[in-house]
């Protein structure tokens, strides 16, 4: 390569790192998702392939309460197991209002399905807005985040679960800012009592939402208390006292309100759980009783493989833990639909992406892992990969739980890991970034060679590919769209 | 009280990292594998009866070919154009010797084995300078070595009449002879000479040296020969100064193995294209389905039925057979059938597992300081193209037949000693705030785990009298230490 052609290269590449870098790609990457996931949201019919039936049907309930507290259920609902005690959450009732709204508007069943599926994949984009704003408060740059938030979005399941009606999105902003406000709390030198606040409010909130993320809160109660024990036990009181003194009375009095309230629903259902069943999620059996949890398919389906265990030899800890992991990676590409002749459609991955995501996952665990000592990193990235570590192994745990005890692999599902899969990436993408330091046309040729990997099924791309009309509302121009759409895509995307 | 602890702290580590405790872990190797040498029945489960049955062959000729292969011979398939014969050839001459001596077959068997035996010591002794060459401490040596030994499969391999002893050995040997090359600015003709007959002897015993060969001769003569213009003078130059004993001893060998490599790759590639012409090109298909892998291969092809796995549920199942390989046992308790194999015992396969993602983990981390190792882009060339060419061929035959076939953990027996090394630097380099009390009470416990059904403990708790010679002595010692062991051997805890 001679001087000229090798400093216009670089020139290039300084240009591209211009655009990638810059606060409108990372809206052009939101409007991407926005587009992704409406495009699903519009196209698959009802219900949708995570629980979507059963997360309409709770919304439904509390359209017919002021209260946001379930204790009784008619039978109609048993299907959808116990909605009472934390089964229906505050998502179903958040929902409610809008749905409420829809059905005055229209009695059309698609439009208020899809009404809500867009707020759904609202929810998101304010979570991938969040987040965005976590990652540059613990110093990430422009350029990583919105790499990093692109390749997020072109995770086949990402648009998929956000067009779903599903808690999981609502708990995917939540999670957001939580982390932004934690994150807020470790980097500030000040102990400060409305932050503190916060994040109990958001904490308990988020926790309302869908009882997983209480490990989540539990183990950022206790990341907070080691370290302001450790590092500022002195001054911890006097700071959040001053911080009380400083804040005007009607902040103060919304915050106490605020606190109040969210406390108390979570006392309701969480503490209430813990006295009366002996468990923070009861079974169904508990709350119903046995007759009328028979309904439920997902007790049938326990009590089936419970019964039929001993003909299944379990495997030792390592090959379940090997399975586990390609599930996890197999479940983050793959698709399905409850087609129009009934059942169950689950579609393979394409297995270009698969690969790319299952190779890229742990390469992006070495690079992070390699350039950890060399790296400059704020207290919350420490935070943020322990909260990341403690999830993983809390979901992997109860994973692990439910086969010793059915003998199958049920439940292993990577869209509970959804909130901390951006921390990941954002940070094996800024290591790579900082083990390539000044080799720019290389950072280049990888980004583009990525790109061009997640072409082959990213995002959207799987869900078009691998579907049909069966799977679709039944509407003569959204089958024509996608077979348009299917039609252009099959010759560019290798499916074997 | 604290330098009490210290010194006896320092006399642990004074004891591991002394050159005694070397020569304890070899005579420990030695015990176990002739204790499995002189227990398990003839046929040992890694293809024993095809071993012996051409050694027993060769003992009848002088020739190193089989031109015209009788009948008897299909059962080892086809062997006119077989590349990999030169180990049976070799041993046939010890056999020659015994047969004068010894009708009996079994104690043939067991002298066989024995040799076996003494070629997998050497090779773990040719290691350790290997070891020594690139500056790796005493303690970490032994260490590694003594784990690599309790590896249930080191002493089993060993102990069975098999080609994968003369590898081993010959694998220390081409890499130690690499590692000079590398480290000397000297150009001494008789190393590179050296190394390629050990590459040559070794391909010409098993096609998985051909990677080693490969990838050793590449980073060698990319960082040597093509680099230096002058390199090829030199080497003549030393040539022509050395003295005429050294160069009879070793041109005379190089110029036979080479004809011999010749005369089988060589005319191989010419005449059929490929480097191990197929069965059915050498003999009637009738002929070819004597061999159980042809009949196996033929039967599979013919009921290859359902959709195979994609690749990252088969890079997780391999991994995972891989390291249950390293663990296993077995036997055929009937000639060369009634084959039943033991299961890797729980703890042991946990602390390996475990350990394994531990050890990546730590490389990752300690990268930046392990290749500053002596010759470690040489050997890591080697370890990375071997695995990957493993890989390769075991993912091909799945995709060719659907089944996971010859993934055996025996395979990664040539490069473990390299790993286990590279593992435990960085494993000491990431727990380096342990200190060393706390890295030698770790590393006892890990031990004390480990030998929860390591090396000949595995064997012997897993067997039973139908996997023994038939000798009422054998059995008996076997029967008594079972007794003794089980009692402190977790064999499973899981809720079945």
């Amino acid at each position: 390569m001679t001087g000229k052609s090798g400093s216009k290269m670089q020139t290039v590449a300084e240009k591209i790192k211009k655009v990638i870098g810059s606060k409108y790609l990372f809206w052009c990457i939101i409007i991407l998702f926005i587009l992704q996931a409406a495009w699903i949201a519009f196209s698959y019919r009802y219900p949708m392939l995570y629980d979507e039936a059963f997360h309409v049907n709770a919304i439904k309930l509390f359209s017919q309460q002021i209260s946001p507290i379930i204790t009784n259920q008619p039978t109609f609902y048993d299907m959808y197991g116990s909605l009472a005690h934390g089964g229906a959450t505050l998502f179903h009732y958040f929902l409610s209002f809008p749905y409420k709204v829809t059905s005055m508007i229209t009695e059309n069943f698609s439009f208020q399905i899809i009404i809500l599926r867009l707020i759904n994949i609202l929810l998101v984009a304010i979570g991938l807005h969040l987040f965005n704003k976590l990652f540059k408060r613990i110093g990430i740059s422009h350029i990583y985040i919105n790499i990093g938030m692109l390749l997020f979005t072109l995770l086949p399941i990402v648009p998929f679960v956000s067009a779903t009606i599903n808690y999981d999105n609502l708990l995917f902003a939540l999670t957001a800012l939580f982390f932004v406000i934690t994150a807020g709390i470790l980097i500030e030198k000040k102990l400060n009592w409305q932050q503190l606040s916060l994040f109990i409010i958001v904490g308990c909130a988020a926790s309302l939402v869908k009882y997983t993320f209480l490990p989540v809160f539990a183990l950022s109660v206790v990341y907070l208390i080691v370290v302001f024990l450790s590092h500022r036990k002195k001054q911890m009181f006097s700071e959040l006292f001053s911080s009380v003194k400083t804040t005007g009375k009607l902040k103060t009095s919304l915050i106490l309100i605020a606190l109040v309230l969210s406390l108390g629903m979570f006392s309701s259902i969480y503490l209430y759980n813990i006295i009366a069943f002996k468990a923070i999620q009861p079974d169904c059996e508990q709350i119903l009783g046995m007759e009328r949890c028979k309904n439920y398919a997902m007790v049938a389906r326990n009590d089936s493989a419970e019964d039929t265990k001993n003909t299944r030899p379990i495997e030792q800890l390592p090959g379940y833990i090997a399975d586990w992991t390609a599930q996890m990676a197999n479940w983050t590409n793959m698709t399905g639909a409850r087609p129009t002749d009934g059942g169950v459609v689950v579609a393979q991955p394409l297995t270009i992406v698969y690969t790319t995501v299952f190779i890229g996952g742990f390469m992006g665990l070495g690079v992070i892992i390699y350039s950890w000592r060399s790296m400059k990193k704020n207290p919350a990235w420490y935070f943020l990969v322990f909260i990341s570590c403690g999830l993983t192994f809390v979901v992997f745990i109860q994973n692990y739980l439910t086969y010793v005890q059915l003998h199958m692999p049920y439940a292993i599902q990577p869209r509970y890991l959804l909130t901390i899969v951006p921390i990941a990436i954002v940070m094996s993408v800024a290591a790579a970034g900082h083990i390539l330091k000044g080799k720019r046309i290389l950072k280049c040729a990888i980004l583009v060679i990525t790109l061009i990997l997640f072409s082959q099924g990213g995002g959207v791309i799987t869900h078009i590919v691998r579907s049909d009309n069966t799977w679709y509302w039944e509407n003569s121009t959204i089958y024509s769209a996608n077979d348009i759409v299917r039609n252009i895509l099959k010759p560019l995307v290798i499916e074997k | 009280m604290q330098g009490e602890k210290q010194k006896k702290i320092n006399k642990v580590v004074h004891i591991i990292g002394s050159q005694y405790f070397f020569w304890v872990v070899i005579t420990f190797f030695v015990f176990q594998a002739v204790w499995v040498a002189l227990s398990f029945r003839y046929s040992m489960l890694y293809d024993e009866y095809y071993h012996f049955g051409l050694i027993n062959y060769f003992s009848h000729q002088w020739s190193p070919w089989i031109n015209n292969q009788p009948v008897s011979l299909d059962i080892y398939g086809a062997l006119s154009r077989n590349p990999y014969l030169l180990y049976h050839y070799i041993m046939s001459f010890p056999l020659r010797l015994m047969a004068l001596f010894i009708d009996y077959q079994q104690l043939q068997i067991i002298l066989l084995r024995l040799i076996n035996v003494g070629l997998f010591t050497g090779g773990l002794v040719v290691f350790n300078k290997l070891l020594k060459e690139i500056n790796i401490k005493v303690i970490f040596r032994n260490i590694a070595l003594l784990f690599f030994i309790l590896l249930p499969v080191t002493s089993f391999v060993a102990a069975t009449i098999n080609y994968d002893n003369a590898i081993f050995l010959l694998s220390a040997i081409f890499m130690l002879l690499g590692v000079r090359i590398m480290k000397s600015d000297k150009l001494e003709w008789h190393n590179y000479i050296l190394m390629l007959l050990v590459g040559m002897s070794g391909s010409l015993m098993k096609i998985s040296f051909l990677p080693i060969f490969a990838a050793g001769f590449m980073v060698v003569m990319i960082r040597k020969i093509l680099i230096s213009g002058k390199a090829v003078k030199g080497l003549y130059r030393s040539f022509k100064h050395s003295k005429l004993w050294l160069k009879i001893v070793i041109v005379v060998p190089f110029i036979m193995i080479g004809f011999l490599f010749i005369e089988r790759f060589g005319v191989n590639v010419i005449k059929y294209h490929n480097i191990w012409p197929s069965c059915e090109t050498q003999m009637t298909k009738d002929r070819c389905l004597k061999n159980v892998i042809e009949a196996r291969a033929d039967a599979l092809s013919k009921n290859k039925t359902g959709t195979p796995i994609q690749v990252p549920f088969y890079t997780t199942n391999w991994l995972v057979t891989m390291e249950k390989g390293l663990l296993l046992t077995g036997a055929n308790t009937n000639g060369i059938s009634g084959t039943k194999t033991g299961q890797p015992l729980p703890i042991t396969f946990n602390v390996v597992f475990f350990g394994s993602i531990i050890s990546v983990a730590a490389f990752f981390y300690g990268f930046d300081k392990i290749r500053r190792i002596n010759g470690f882009y040489f050997l890591s060339s080697i370890i990375v193209l071997y695995i990957l060419a493993l890989f390769y061929l075991n993912i091909s035959d799945y995709y060719r037949y659907y089944q996971l076939l010859a993934i055996q953990g025996r395979y990664l027996l040539p490069l473990l000693p390299i790993i286990m090394v590279y593992s435990l630097l960085g494993i000491n380099y990431a727990f380096i705030k342990l200190g060393r009390f706390g890295k030698i009470i770790s590393l006892i416990v890990v031990f004390a785990l480990y030998l929860n059904g390591a090396g000949l403990i595995a064997h012997i708790i897993r067997s039973d009298s139908s996997w023994d010679w038939n000798n009422q002595t054998v059995r008996k010692i076997n029967d008594e230490a079972r007794g003794i062991l089980k009692p402190f051997v977790k064999e499973w805890w899981y809720d079945r």
